[in-house]
């Protein structure tokens, strides 16, 4: 335990030293050759993938003097993590060309803020988890800004600086409280203490956690902590919105998984936060779904996509049983293609029309019907809607929700958001379909990506087929968390 | 790979396939659409042929042949697929109205072929799904699976009026009505893994139907949690049937579709709440069945009066049909709130019927609206001097749709009644043969309104059906309608074996609620028709037999 352990954290170290090489090599590179930077962040995407494979890493245990942990979860996420960054340096390859300036920084930020999400995915006391929370949150606040002349690029860099700020305080306040109440930040001790017989859930303890839930709520964008999400979602470059909507997202959402992990074990305190999180995820789920329905802007439509489907992961984290861990691990990985489906549609699109109107995307399916039928799978996916992979993932969080009587309204109002979501996610999908086009752009997208494109398609569909194959990972590295098998 | 599974994995296979064949040839997606939709309907013979040779007996062995594969194993999911006599009536349907509905389609759709078959065929394994699984996840998971390619063929391919606002109504509704029923599934499911934990402490859940049929005949579901979860089942299914007032997605959903879309839609679509309803909730919730089905019979009446007076003032003739379609469904509500194997028998078959023929209203309807892209009834007339075979086909679905002897909806019509008078619906029964009344008004006014009077001259350039390819859809159809119309004893005995072990719970149920002290079990009508060959058994305690030979079914 109280071994250093480097090996288990090769897959993190790799980031850093990507990040730093690309940075170096970016130095000696002349103007018109730096597209080699792209096919090398490519590469180090696909070596931190395998670099997960490691016997010795894929074996989990402790480091750092048991600051560090990797298990099933921790695994499974920084897999997600690594198919989140190939997907976004594969679609922005053409945006960062286009960059006059600061390409190698690009991918040097992306991939340190990958670092920081592989460190998220296997924190293991309160210290590190707020310095991976920071690295990660750091790298975008560069990222977001990144159209220096762009004022809503700025302007949205300088909005997630400030609520990000607040939301990091908030957090710091929240563990200060459980140090306070418990005398310790190190999760190991913690997860022995909770369910000693002599434990006692102290005001102050019940505080802590519902302050360190908001602040990762910054990252997850659960309601209150949701107000920059649309705004940053428009303003930032288009492949940067792709990186945060899904990696930054579950970075916190690992985060949260882990917190509840450590504390959830008690059922005293689980018993605190399970109407405080049921709570936040109704309002959550309400807040995103309605507020989508009036967006014109597809990237806006997208963040208040994503603050509904921030609802339903907090479902399956409010019920604190093994199906609802099963069912946010299965969610998250599928949101990560379904998501990155979309957007890469999107940034497609939009390098033809350049902008991002609800109304470039009337009558697509007329001039690229491939590209709509991705787009319409990521959509219906995202609606939840069965064969998609999405399904099974909702399906599992609204039915261990629904395990507990008491979070039966819970599970009520999430259906309701399932239709209100279906409403404009078909709404996009009737501009595409029905509508007549109304701008001439012909939007294609490269064979790299019509091919990944192709590819999560794919597994979308096998994921609603036979959903068996991701809930053969998910439900171990979920029954190794140590909640309850069952509903409480 | 069993025969059952292979209707859902033939057309969704042939919808992969379509996806890689180039849309420029269009010959080879139709063909290959019809030829999917062919190799369904031998299956669906087939299994007629078994269940008609066979009776239960085989459709139980061969059920009893297939594996339960396990699917997600840690949920309790598993691809268990079975067929009784109701699901051969409605497989049968179908298949029929799937290769009849592609068989139009196939000259009807000249716009986004490919697109339009791929979703088409993704609707058909849909509907097909429903029809045989056996697990009540894979029930809802095929239910949206048709739901959705709806939405598309009535957007894309719809009259371009209505088609935005019919198609969003229909998919919503649809889907919260399957989100209605999802809770009570989730309680079924959650209930009786409590059940299976009673004898295995670490037994894993189950969506089973077996599993949740075998936990509700133990009389391990308490009274108010079988009535609470058939109020979410009822309610959900029946958004889907439509029963009044949650039917209003239906006559414009009618009305926008494409004709094979309509044919679809109003031939199987709308079957799958009543079917879903007998299936699911009939055996886990007998209590709560026996408890509401009194105010059914009520909701029926309000389907076959209301959507009747609503029909006759219709000026747009789809939704002439559209309105008839949901007051016919009153009839089959009728039936399954009768709760005698006469009153539900006669819904299925009346399911069945009324399938082929809107399936053949609707086609019939698209066939001249894609001449005259004009639907309303003053502008039309005389049609039949330029279309007299299509005039002809139609005058034969209407004498159908009024009830006129030697069709199958007579037959079916005429035994929903006779359950419902049996089962003490004496009003409502008197209502409904009123209601054939109606029905025979504002059809025969349509059809003597599109068809008959003088010959108007703007319809004169109308095509008719013509050749063997065009007409023999249409055909079929009214002969499959003549035949169980005339002979429909077969179908009829098929359809009473599969019914008999559904209502037998809900009439033992019926006993209990109304006798309780005594304990006397009022059993009429359990045994009527069936000779006394089937174990009717007679007190709520007498169920060792019936839950034995189901685990041996398995």
């Amino acid at each position: 335990m109280d071994k250093l352990n480097l090996i288990l954290l090769v897959p993190e170290l790799l980031a850093v030293a990507a990040g730093i090489g690309v940075m170096l090599w970016d130095l000696w590179l002349p103007r018109e050759k730096k597209i080699a930077l792209s096919t090398a962040s490519m590469v180090a995407a696909v070596v931190l993938f395998l670099s997960t494979f490691i016997p010795a890493v894929a074996e989990g245990g402790h480091a750092m003097g048991g600051t560090f942990l990797v298990d099933g979860m921790a695994l499974l996420m920084k897999r997600a993590f690594a198919v989140t960054a190939l997907f976004v340096f594969l679609i922005s390859r053409e945006y960062v060309e286009d960059l006059e300036r600061g390409q190698g920084e690009f991918y040097t930020l992306c991939l340190l803020a990958l670092s920081g999400m592989f460190l998220c995915a296997s924190v293991n006391d309160f210290m590190s988890l707020f310095v991976a929370l920071e690295v990660v949150t750091v790298s975008f606040f560069v990222l977001v800004a990144f159209k220096r002349r762009s004022t809503k690029s700025v302007e949205a860099g300088l909005k997630l600086l400030v609520i990000g700020s607040v939301s990091a305080a908030l957090l710091l306040y929240g563990i200060a409280f459980v140090y306070g109440a418990t005398g310790t930040v190190f999760f190991d001790e913690l997860r022995a203490d909770v369910v000693a017989p002599d434990f006692i859930v102290s005001t102050e303890l019940v505080i802590g956690l519902f302050l360190i839930f908001l602040g990762l709520g910054f990252k997850t964008s659960a309601v209150p902590m949701h107000v920059w999400v649309p705004d940053v979602y428009e303003g930032a470059p288009t492949p940067v919105t792709a990186f945060m909507s899904v990696g930054s997202k579950l970075a916190g959402f690992v985060l949260m998984l882990r917190v509840l992990e450590v504390f959830g074990r008690s059922a005293a305190i689980a018993a605190e936060l399970t109407p405080f999180l049921a709570l936040i995820g109704a309002l959550t789920l309400f807040y995103g779904n309605l507020g989508a329905i009036p967006q014109t802007n597809i990237k806006r439509l997208m963040g208040y996509s994503s603050i509904g489907q921030c609802g339903y992961i907090l479902l399956g984290i409010a019920a604190a049983w093994t199906m609802g861990m099963s069912g946010a691990l299965f969610y998250m990985v599928s949101y990560v293609f379904t998501n990155m489906l979309v957007f890469g549609v999107i940034v497609y699109v939009a390098r033809a029309t350049k902008s991002h109107d609800l109304d470039d995307y009337s009558g697509l399916a007329r001039s690229n019907p491939m590209l709509c039928a991705a787009m319409t799978i990521g959509l219906l996916s995202l609606a939840g809607v069965p064969p998609l992979m999405g399904f099974v993932g909702k399906l599992l969080l609204l039915g261990s929700a629904f395990g507990s009587p008491e979070l039966h309204w819970l599970v009520y109002v999430g259906l309701i958001n399932v239709v209100i979501a279906m409403y404009y996610y078909l709404c996009v999908i009737k501009r595409m379909w029905i509508h007549d086009a109304r701008s001439p752009a012909k939007p294609v997208a490269p064979m790299r990506v019509k091919i990944a494109l192709g590819i999560s398609v794919l597994i979308l569909l096998a994921g609603g087929f036979a959903p068996q194959i991701l809930e053969g990972l998910t439900a171990p590295a979920a029954a190794e968390l140590g909640l309850p098998s069952r509903p409480r | 790979m069993d025969l059952l599974t292979l209707l859902v994995v033939v057309p969704l296979l042939a919808a992969g396939v379509l996806v890689f064949v180039p849309a420029k040839a269009e010959k080879a997606i139709r063909w290959t659409a019809i030829g999917a939709a062919t190799i369904t309907l031998g299956i669906g013979i087939w299994f007629f042929h078994l269940a008609l040779t066979g009776g239960e007996a085989a459709l139980t062995e061969y059920t009893a042949s297939l594996p339960r594969i396990p699917w997600v194993q840690s949920v309790g999911i598993t691809w268990a697929v079975g067929i009784d006599g109701m699901s051969v009536a409605m497989i049968l349907l179908n298949s029929l109205v799937l290769f009849t509905a592609c068989m139009v389609s196939a000259h009807a759709i000249q716009d986004r072929v490919k697109e339009y078959f791929i979703l088409f065929l993704a609707l058909g394994a849909g509907v097909y799904g429903v029809f045989i699984v056996k697990d009540m996840f894979f029930m809802y998971f095929a239910f949206e699976l048709a739901v959705v390619p709806m939405y598309l063929l009535i957007g894309c391919w719809g009259s371009p009026k209505d088609r935005e606002y019919a198609a969003m109504k229909l998919t919503l509704f649809l889907t919260a009505g399957a989100l209605v029923a999802l809770v009570g599934i989730l309680l079924l499911y959650f209930k009786t893994w409590d059940f299976l934990r009673l004898t295995d402490p670490n037994a894993m859940p189950s969506f089973h139907l077996d599993d949740v049929i075998a936990a509700a005949d133990s009389g391990y579901f308490s009274s108010a949690f079988q009535k609470k979860t058939f109020v979410f089942l009822f309610l959900g299914f029946g958004a889907i049937i439509p029963m009044w007032p949650l039917h209003t997605w239906s006559p414009i959903g009618h009305a926008a579709a494409p004709a094979a879309g309509s044919m679809m839609h109003a031939g199987v679509l709308m079957k799958l709440g009543s079917y879903a309803i007998l299936r699911v909730a009939f055996p886990a919730c007998p209590e709560g069945a026996a408890y509401w089905l009194p105010w059914v019979a009520t909701i029926a009446m309000a389907n076959i009066v209301y959507g009747g007076y609503v029909a006759m003032a219709q000026k747009d003739v789809k939704f002439v049909i559209g309105f008839s379609s949901s007051s016919h469904m009153g009839y089959t509500l009728l039936g399954i709130a009768s709760v005698t194997v006469m009153g539900v028998s006669g819904a299925v078959f009346l399911m069945f019927a009324h399938g082929v023929m809107t399936a053949l209203t609707f086609g019939l309807i698209g066939f001249f609206y894609d001449q005259t892209h004009d639907r309303y009834i003053p502008n039309l007339g005389g049609l039949a001097h330029q279309m007299p075979f299509v005039g002809t086909c139609f005058a034969l679905a209407t004498m159908a749709s009024a009830g006129v002897p030697g069709f199958a909806n007579f037959a079916s019509e005429l035994m929903v009644m006779l359950g419902a008078w049996e089962a003490g619906y004496k009003v409502q029964a008197v209502i409904a043969i009123f209601g054939v009344v109606i029905t025979a008004v504002y059809l025969l006014r349509a059809l003597a309104d599109v068809f008959f009077r003088a010959r108007k001259e703007r319809w004169d350039k109308l095509k008719d059906a013509r050749g063997p390819f065009q007409r023999s859809p249409f055909i079929l159809l009214i002969v499959v309608l003549l035949a169980f119309g005339m002979y429909p004893k077969p179908m009829i005995d098929i359809i009473k074996a599969g019914v008999e072990p559904i209502v037998r719970p809900v009439r033992r149920a019926q006993g209990h609620v109304v006798d309780r002290d005594t304990g006397a079990v009022d059993m009429r009508g359990v045994d009527s028709g069936l000779d006394g060959e089937i174990d009717t058994g007679n007190a709520p305690s007498e169920r060792g037999p019936r839950q034995q030979r189901r685990r041996e079914g398995r």
